[in-house]
C-alpha cells in the first residue's frame, strides 16, 4: 500500500507540521512552491510569516474542505454569515478576533481564497448593521471629520443611500 | 485572489504605521486597523452599498478606504437599473442629488445621461479639487488592458483618480501592473457628427461611413460610363471604373483597417450585385442602379449599427472606463495567467 506524500510546514515560531500533499495543494503559495522545488520525500517548506496557531488553523480549514470543498459566500451578504455557511465552518470560526485577523492575513499569504473569502465575510458580518457610531466603538476609529467634511459626505452619500 | 504582500511589507505600508499606532493605543478593540487596505477592502467588498457608505462616514481613511466602493455602488446602479427605472424614478434620483443647475430633461435617455454627467462630475478630488475630464476624453483614455485585481486598483494619493482613465494613473497600485490606455490622439481622427455616439461605435461608423463614401464616389464614377451618351469617351468612363476601385484598394484598406470582414461582405455584395444583374439580363444601366442599392444597404448599416451595437458597447464603454479593470471577481483562467505571470 503506498503511502501519501507529505509536506512538512515550518510556521514562524519553528513549529513544524507534517501535511498530506495533497491537502496543502489548496494554497496556492505552497502548490506553486512545490513545483518549483524537487521532488523530495517530505519536502520542508519554511511559512515564516505565519505563526504555528493561524497555522494550525489552516491546516485544519484545508484537510476539511480538501475533501468538502467550501461553497462560494456572495458578496454582498444578504444576511448573517451563519446563514451561508456549513455547521464546520460556524465552528471552525469560533476563535477569538485576534486570531481571525491572524487567519485572514495567513489565507491571503498562503493564497487559500475560500479562506480568506470565509475569514474577511466574518468580520463583514460583523459589521453589518452596526451604526457609525458602534463600528467606531468596535475599531476604535477616531473621527477626523471637520463638521463641514461630514456634511458634505453626508451631502455626496445621500442619493445612494436613498437608492 | 489578493496581492499577496508579505507580513513583513505590511508594516512598511504607510497607511498601515498611522493606523497601526492607533491599534496599539487601544489593545481591546477589535484589530481591524492592523490590515492592509488591501484585504480591509476585501472584507468591505462582502457588505451592500449602504453599510459601505455607513463605513466611509467613520473617519478620513474610512472614507478614502470605500470610495472606489461607492463608485462602484453608482456605476453598479446605472449598469442595473438603468433599463429598470422608470422616467419618475430617474427624475427623483437626480433631484436628490441636489443639482444646483437645472437641466432640460425630455426623456428616459435623458435622465440616464444626465444621472452619468452627476456621477462623473461628483468625482471631483477633495484634495486637489480637480474634476474628472469630460465624458468625452475619459473614454477616449480608457484602459483597453489592465490587471485582474479584483476591483481596488489605483489608489492614488488624490482618491477620485483611481479607476479613471488618467494619464497620471499608469498602473495597478496592488500589482504594479502597467495599464494599456488608448490612444487618445486617433479620437481627433473621428469626423464629429459621430461624437454622440459610444467611442467604440465612433470606430465602426467612421470605418462604415469611410466605404460608403467609397462606394457612393464609386457609383458615381461607374454610373457615368453607363449615363454618358455612347460615344468616343465612353470607353474611358468604363476603363475608368474597372481602374478605380482596384487603383485605391490599398487606400480602402487603409480606411477599413479592423473592418476587413465588412468591407470585404460589402465588396462580395458589390459582385454579387453585378453578377445578378448580368444573369437577369439587366440593361446596363441597372447595374448603376443595383450599385446605388448596394450603397443604400451599407448607409442603413451605418445607421443601424449604433441601435445594434448601444446596448453592448455602452455596457463595455462602461465597465472598461469608469471601473479602469473588471470588478467582478476573476475567472479561473484568468487567476491561473496571474499566478503564471506572477511566477514568471
Amino acid at each position: 500500500m503506498s503511502e501519501t506524500k507529505q509536506v512538512e510546514l515550518t510556521s514562524k515560531d519553528k513549529v513544524s507540521f507534517k501535511v498530506d500533499r495533497d491537502v496543502i495543494l489548496m494554497s496556492g503559495l505552497v502548490k506553486d512552491m512545490l513545483e518549483e522545488g524537487d521532488e523530495d520525500e517530505t519536502p520542508i517548506i519554511p511559512i515564516p510569516n505565519v505563526d504555528s496557531k493561524p497555522l494550525q488553523k489552516v491546516i485544519e480549514y484545508c484537510q476539511y474542505h480538501h475533501k468538502e470543498p467550501a461553497q462560494e459566500i456572495e458578496k454582498p451578504l444578504k444576511g448573517k454569515i451563519e446563514d451561508v455557511i456549513c455547521d464546520w465552518d460556524k465552528k471552525f470560526l469560533e476563535i477569538d478576533q485576534s486570531l481571525l485577523i491572524e487567519l485572514i492575513m495567513a489565507a491571503n499569504y498562503l493564497n487559500i481564497k475560500d479562506l480568506l473569502d470565509l475569514t474577511c465575510a466574518k468580520v463583514a458580518s460583523m459589521i453589518k448593521g452596526k451604526s457609525p457610531e458602534q463600528i467606531r466603538e468596535m475599531f476604535g476609529i477616531e473621527n477626523d471629520f471637520t463638521p463641514e467634511e461630514e456634511a458634505k459626505i453626508r451631502e455626496e452619500n445621500k442619493w445612494c443611500e436613498e437608492a | 485572489m489578493l496581492n499577496r504582500v508579505p507580513f513583513s511589507n505590511y508594516f512598511a505600508a504607510s497607511d498601515f504605521e498611522s493606523e497601526s499606532s492607533e491599534s496599539n493605543n487601544s489593545p481591546s478593540i477589535f484589530p481591524f486597523l492592523s490590515l492592509p487596505s488591501e484585504l480591509k477592502a476585501n472584507i468591505l467588498s462582502f457588505l451592500p452599498s449602504n453599510e459601505i457608505i455607513n463605513f466611509g462616514s467613520l473617519s478620513r481613511s474610512s472614507y478614502e478606504l470605500v470610495a472606489p466602493f461607492l463608485s462602484d455602488s453608482i456605476a453598479h446602479l446605472y449598469e442595473d437599473y438603468a433599463d429598470e427605472y422608470s422616467i419618475d424614478i430617474w427624475t427623483e434620483l437626480i433631484n436628490r442629488v441636489a443639482i444646483t443647475r437645472r437641466e432640460k430633461i425630455g426623456s428616459l435617455k435623458d435622465c440616464k445621461n444626465l444621472f452619468l454627467k452627476l456621477f462623473l462630475e461628483q468625482r471631483s478630488c477633495r484634495m486637489c479639487s480637480k474634476t474628472t475630464p469630460s465624458f468625452q476624453s475619459f473614454l477616449s483614455r480608457k484602459i483597453v488592458k489592465s490587471c485582474y485585481c479584483d476591483g481596488f486598483i489605483c489608489r492614488k494619493p488624490c482618491w477620485n483618480k483611481e479607476r479613471l482613465a488618467d494619464e497620471s494613473v499608469s498602473r495597478c497600485s496592488k500589482c504594479g501592473y502597467v495599464y494599456q490606455f488608448s490612444n487618445p490622439e486617433k479620437i481627433g481622427m473621428i469626423p464629429k457628427v459621430f461624437s454622440r455616439y459610444p467611442i467604440s461605435s465612433q470606430f465602426i461608423l467612421t470605418a462604415l461611413s469611410s466605404i460608403s463614401c467609397i462606394l457612393f464616389v464609386y457609383s458615381l464614377v461607374s454610373s457615368l460610363g453607363y449615363i454618358m451618351p455612347h460615344n468616343s469617351q465612353s470607353e474611358l468612363w468604363l476603363e475608368l471604373e474597372n481602374f478605380w476601385i482596384f487603383k485605391y484598394f490599398p487606400f480602402w484598406n487603409y480606411f477599413v483597417n479592423g473592418m476587413s470582414v465588412i468591407s470585404f461582405i460589402i465588396f462580395v455584395l458589390l459582385i454579387i450585385a453585378s453578377i445578378f444583374s448580368g444573369n437577369v439580363n439587366v440593361g446596363a444601366n441597372d447595374l448603376g442602379a443595383m450599385e446605388g442599392i448596394i450603397l443604400i444597404i451599407t448607409v442603413l448599416i451605418v445607421v443601424a449599427t449604433p441601435f445594434l451595437l448601444g446596448s453592448y458597447v455602452k455596457k463595455a464603454v462602461l465597465e472598461k472606463s469608469i471601473y479602469g479593470c473588471p470588478v467582478k471577481a476573476p475567472r479561473k483562467h484568468d487567476l491561473d495567467r496571474d499566478d503564471h505571470h506572477r511566477h514568471h
